[in-house]
């Protein structure tokens, strides 16, 4: 399908078409009366059909007006265009962080549930893993809301700051200046967050220990800033309970943690659930937002350390999540960005049409003289 | 077909016959009587085949071999035909052609057979005559002026210019009237394309003398080479296009002669004056040499 930048400049096509009209004009046979037509029929048919052969336009004029045709089109900027239908251009961040999940939709989902609640015009999903565009589809595929095999880069996305793209991601380093954003976290949740706070808060106390470091890679993998104080966080790790502390060992599946461990104060107003109880106390609990650790020092792992990681990842997302939603269908969600412009892929023809033009009237030039 | 090139200009189906005209006409009428006026004192008499013998004149190819002076070719070994005069009184009849190719040419024929029918009506009037004048009307029908005296020069002038070239009249409706019965001479205007010579050679009888002239448009007689052209009849609405290159002209000057030359022939064989004039040429001459 083609489309045209100037639509207005269309109007120019009339002059090659005044110009064919002018040259058959001047070529048409004229009309001429006479009473002798009878005569003129007992003209032998050989010698009449020899002469009347049809007019056929020099190659000159159709030269010229193929060289002005184009140059009209050239003018009114004529491109390819795929569809006339406006529509989003979905930039869809299938990095691991966007699959987090603690035991309800991953992140991916609920942005891809969000950006449906809020966007009624068509869209056309793409996956960007660094530079490369891996699909195009009118349609999320199934196989897009699993965790992509393989090494998955970071788009780049300046590169895709367009009006009518919409990114989704957790981690799109600034706002764009020309597309829509539909954020679920990232280090630039503070400004896309409608609270306008955002990161994670770690306890200095829990700094440099097995959970601080814990949390810290968590924070990275899933994009998520720090933040200085609890006030300007959404999310808290935070080193609790009251002394004396004493020696408790945690059995668990796979793994065992010992150290010494003080008592968290039981909550009365906001539901908990407690993650790690060790001897019957619990020491490691979480809430919406908010995971308190009772654990001092640096306790002993025993067992298989990456199940525990696991383990305690999966808790922070589960916090993570219970903290911003609801009300917000995903965390730090936001959408933002100009309003949806047909977005397709386009090819302008302007610089062919104009080569065209100039070529086909260099020819006619040829061809007259 | 020598005369004045074709004046440029569209096609009128209307006669004109302005001021111009009439005054050439009225310099026309002085000289029909003066050439009428012979150097023997009589006057008024106009030769034409009537009854008052005159002298005669070499035989031509094909003419009627009634008025050949057999006893002349006896002494002489040469045919001579005998030449008679019109007698004073003489009953002419003009046939005017108005259909709608006589609209063709500039000045369209039907202008220039108007101009030759009030010539010789005219001549014919200064020569003691009687001219009528016959020709479809505008509704179709046939409709006459006759022209007695000079008087009634302005009548007829008005009849002509109310002619108007329409349709596919046919001169073999004129060729019916009862007009006809009583003329001495009928003179036949018209480009002759829709009559055959006999239809109009059985109009001449023992002394009845039959002229025909056909009015040709320039462009028919002698079109030009052209890359294309597209031939209109107005009578039929037929079209034919053409590129007049020098071999189609060629092609079409033999048709068109050879239609011309049935027509002499065969008004030759038969006594009778058969001419072909093109519309823009002048008048008077031909107007003399029709009631000579």
């Amino acid at each position: 399908m083609i489309a045209f930048d100037r639509p207005w400049a269309l109007v120019s096509l009339a002059v090659p078409l005044v110009v064919m009209l002018a040259a058959l004009q001047a070529r048409r046979a004229p009309r001429v009366s006479t009473g002798t037509l009878m005569v003129w029929r007992q003209v032998p048919a050989t010698a009449a059909r020899a002469s009347a052969r049809r007019w056929t336009p020099p190659w000159s004029l159709l030269l010229l007006v193929g060289a002005l045709c184009a140059g009209c089109l050239a003018l009114a900027g004529a491109r390819a265009s795929a569809r006339a239908e406006p529509r989003w251009m979905v930039l869809v961040d299938r990095s691991p962080s966007m699959y987090a999940s603690s035991s309800g939709p991953t992140a991916l989902e609920r942005a891809l549930d969000a950006l449906e609640a809020r966007v009624s015009l068509p869209r056309e999903y793409r996956a960007v893993s660094g530079e490369f565009l891996s699909a195009a589809v009118d349609a999320v595929p199934e196989d897009w809301l699993a965790r992509p095999h393989g090494d998955w880069e970071e788009p780049d996305w300046q590169r895709w700051d367009e009006p009518g793209v919409v990114w989704i991601t957790d981690r799109a380093r600034g706002k764009p200046a020309h597309a829509g954003l539909l954020a679920v976290g990232g280090e630039d949740g503070a400004s896309l967050h409608p609270t306008g706070r955002a990161g994670v808060y770690i306890d200095a106390r829990l700094q440099g220990t097995l959970f601080g470091d814990l949390a810290l890679s968590w924070c990275a993998a899933r994009g998520l800033a720090l933040a200085a104080s609890t006030d300007e966080a959404l999310f808290s790790l935070r080193s609790a309970g009251a002394e004396p502390a004493r020696s408790v060992r945690c059995e668990q599946r796979g793994w065992a943690l010992e150290g010494h461990a003080r008592s968290l104060p039981p909550l009365h107003d906001e539901p908990s659930a407690d993650w790690l109880v060790c001897d019957g106390q619990s020491v490691v609990r979480a809430r919406p937002g908010v995971v308190e650790v009772a654990l001092d020092g640096a306790p002993q792992l025993v067992g298989d350390d990456l199940e525990f990681a696991l383990a305690f990842s999966r808790r922070l997302d589960r916090a993570w999540v219970e903290r911003v939603d609801p009300p917000c269908s995903g965390p730090g969600e936001h959408l933002s960005g100009t309003p949806p412009s047909p977005h397709a892929p386009e090819r302008s023809y302007a610089p062919w049409l104009a080569t065209l033009a100039a070529a086909f009237g260099a020819l006619a030039l040829a061809v007259r003289s | 077909m020598d005369g004045r090139l074709e004046r440029p200009g569209a096609d009128s189906a209307r006669v004109v016959l302005g001021p111009a005209f009439c005054a050439r006409l009225e310099r026309f009428a002085a000289i029909a009587r003066a050439r009428g006026t012979r150097d023997d004192g009589r006057s008024g008499l106009m030769p034409g085949q009537g009854v008052e013998f005159e002298g005669h004149r070499p035989y031509r190819d094909g003419e009627d071999l009634r008025d050949l002076d057999w006893e002349l070719l006896a002494r002489l070994g040469r045919p001579w035909m005998r030449v008679r005069r019109a007698e004073r009184g003489e009953r002419s009849l003009l046939a005017l052609d108005t259909s709608a190719s006589m609209s063709v040419g500039a000045p369209s024929k039907l202008e220039h057979a108007c101009e030759l029918a009030a010539a010789v009506a005219l001549a014919t009037v200064g020569s003691g005559g009687r001219a009528e004048v016959v020709a479809h009307g505008t509704e179709g029908r046939v409709e006459c002026c006759a022209l007695r005296t000079r008087r009634d020069l302005p009548s007829l002038l008005e009849f002509l210019r109310s002619r108007i070239a329409r349709g596919e009249r046919s001169l073999r409706e004129l060729f019916a009237l009862p007009q006809l019965a009583r003329a001495s001479r009928v003179v036949v205007l018209g480009d002759l394309m829709d009559v055959e010579p006999a239809q109009v050679l059985a109009l001449a009888r023992r002394g009845c003398r039959v002229t025909v002239t056909a009015v040709l448009a320039r462009r028919e007689l002698a079109p030009r080479a052209s890359e294309g052209i597209e031939w209109f009849d107005p009578e039929r609405g037929d079209t034919l296009a053409l590129a007049l290159d020098s071999g189609v002209l060629s092609a079409y000057g033999r048709a068109l002669e050879g239609r011309l030359e049935l027509w002499r022939s065969a008004f030759a064989r038969r006594g009778q004056a058969f001419r072909v004039t093109p519309s823009d040429a002048e008048f008077e001459a031909l107007a003399l040499e029709l009631v000579r």
